[in-house]
């Protein structure tokens, strides 16, 4: 054997475990090699050093204290009987696990998002309010007077163009303010007139409205009524979006009727008494057939007893204005009493009465007053082909 | 394994039925071993308390797992060098060993103060040596040198053949003399 098997025995020599054999061919390869023999005594030295390191004693009272943990252990559930407990532990414990998860669930499915408030505030009366209002009349509509309470209804489908109402006479200054969207400037302001003035008592005076809504809030001098105003155009504007039949009109009308009429309950400074909307009877904008249309229109409109020429001849313009511009146009017009039913007859050559609606009529001014003038607001809408689409309104949810 | 009393497989029986106070038996009997060995694989006294108390503790709570197949002394190495493993691990990780040889009880008899202090520093480098060795060649030479374990109960507790033992025994004690070249270098004479 060489030094490198013997020493592989060496270990096991030292141990005494081999065989006779195999230990006397080992110690004769040790008589004869001094390494394998420098070896086998390290080896044994190592071993040597490590039987002789000192016994340790455990510390004072080290069973004492085994004892100690092994008595609390004893005394201790195992985990199994700590998981299952008792039965009349566990089952209350499950039961009240099962209603509390049944009331968080119950609470947690109770709190479901609330609908998405609109930006937008809108006016007093709800919208299926007014439809429901708008859908029990007919579509040529004679609207009894109502309560004071109730408001007037316009039937508008687009946004409407409401102006400036000047009223001097009433003591109330409108307030003139720029109009970004105004189209008839030029005829508002020739055709700005004192209604309330008494040296006209018997004629119906025409105020025309072409500008926009917020035009109109601005010049009551009622910065409360503006937002509203602005409701009321973007409410007409969107439900005249979506209109495609009867009952969509008559409730876009009755949002936009709304709108303009907390308008009016906030305080025109003309309220009117009666309100009727007329859509005209030819849709669409036909610019070739503009010039005969309006002439024939004029002709038609001094054949209005009821109505001064130059009121016949601004209800005209504005018919043609919601015509061409597709945006509703508010005119409002002073008729006698008893002219209320000849000037409805006289409308409807002009186009469908889709609304009529009447208000309590209010004492401040010199027109009520007398009983004999009554003012109409009439809100010409423009034909359906020609609606101008809505901007989209804050869906609620 | 002890002739004295009840032997351990009684006292493991007994102790599996409940009875507490056999179990202390046992304790008293096999704390110094398993505490010499635990602390010798550690080198630190306190720790090598702790780690005892627990190789007790744990043995107690799965006693009934012992089916006296082996001695339960060997059960019982088996527990304490797998607890002391693990501490020693993490004791070389923290490098928080230290040998805490003046709290050490030299059991065999009174010894020279000069030859106290050489002894102390030649145990100071064999502890160390053993501290340096890998865990299985530190395990197999305590329970073999230190503790006299036969082949086949050190084969037992290690979960190894006879065969396995006797060749890792070898490469242990080849690995403690190499740590052990600067107590040769100053102490050995060729």
């Amino acid at each position: 054997m060489n030094c490198e098997e013997v020493q592989e025995y060496l270990s096991d020599l030292l141990d005494k475990s081999l065989g006779v054999e195999r230990a006397e061919e080992i110690e004769a390869h040790l008589t004869s090699c001094s390494l394998c023999r420098e070896e086998m005594a390290r080896l044994a030295e190592c071993r040597r050093l490590v039987s002789s390191l000192p016994e340790v004693e455990p510390p004072v009272g080290f069973a004492n204290r085994v004892m100690t943990e092994v008595l609390e252990a004893a005394r201790e559930p195992s985990f199994l009987e700590r998981l299952f407990l008792p039965f009349k532990i566990k089952i209350p414990l499950q039961a009240a696990a099962v209603v509390l998860i049944a009331v968080l669930a119950a609470y947690i499915y109770q709190k479901e998002p609330v609908p998405r408030e609109s930006a937008v505030t809108f006016p007093p009366e709800s919208s299926s309010e007014k439809q429901k209002e708008t859908a029990n009349l007919a579509p040529s509509v004679t609207h009894p007077p109502s309560a004071a309470s109730k408001t007037k209804e316009v039937a508008e489908e687009t946004k409407p163009q409401v102006d400036t109402f000047k009223d001097s006479a009433a003591g109330r200054e409108a307030q003139p303010l720029p109009r970004p969207g105004e189209q008839d400037k030029g005829i508002a302001g020739s055709l700005q007139e004192n209604r309330l003035a008494k040296s006209e008592p018997a004629s119906p005076r025409l105020e025309q409205s072409s500008a926009s809504v917020e035009s109109q809030a601005k010049g009551v001098s009622e910065p409360a009524l503006q937002p509203e105003t602005e409701i009321a155009s973007k409410d007409a504007v969107a439900s005249g979006k979506s209109l495609s039949s009867p009952e969509k009109r008559e409730g876009s009308a009755a949002s936009s009727l709304d709108s303009l009429r907390s308008r009016t309950v906030a305080g025109l400074a003309l309220p009117a008494d009666h309100e009727l909307a007329v859509r005209p009877n030819e849709p669409g904008r036909n610019d070739k057939n503009r010039g005969d249309r309006l002439a024939s229109r004029r002709a038609q409109a001094e054949r209005h007893r009821s109505l001064t020429q130059e009121e016949a001849k601004n209800l005209e313009q504005a018919r043609e204005q919601a015509i061409q511009t597709g945006q509703s146009q508010i005119v409002q017009v002073t008729v006698a009493r008893n002219q209320y039913e000849l000037f409805k007859k006289e409308l409807a050559d002009l186009g469908t009465i889709e609304m009529e609606s009447s208000m309590s009529q209010l004492k401040n001014d010199a027109v009520s007053q007398s009983s004999d003038r009554i003012r109409i607001k009439v809100t010409i809408l423009p034909p359906l082909a020609s609606q101008t689409p809505a901007p989209s309104q804050p869906s609620s949810r | 394994m002890f002739a004295e009393g009840l032997g351990d497989a009684e006292c493991v029986r007994r102790v599996q039925q409940g009875d507490t106070d056999s179990f202390e038996l046992l304790v008293r009997r096999h704390q110094k071993a398993i505490f010499n060995l635990v602390y010798r694989l550690l080198g630190d006294y306190d720790e090598a308390a702790e780690i005892t108390q627990e190789v007790f503790l744990a043995a107690f709570k799965s006693i009934h797992q012992f089916r006296g197949e082996a001695n339960f002394s060997t059960w019982l190495y088996r527990i304490g060098l797998n607890h002391a493993s693990t501490r020693r691990k993490s004791l070389h990780n923290n490098h928080q060993r230290h040998i805490a040889l003046d709290s050490m009880e030299i059991a065999a008899g009174t010894i020279d103060p000069a030859k106290n202090v050489e002894h102390k520093e030649i145990q100071q480098q064999v502890q160390r040596a053993l501290d340096s060795l890998d865990p299985e060649d530190a395990r197999i030479i305590l329970l073999r040198d230190l503790q006299d374990v036969a082949y086949e109960d050190v084969a037992e507790i290690l979960d190894i053949p006879v065969g396995t033992v006797k060749s890792r025994l070898h490469r242990a004690r080849l690995a403690l003399k190499t740590s052990l070249a600067p107590y040769f270098q100053a102490n050995w004479k060729t």
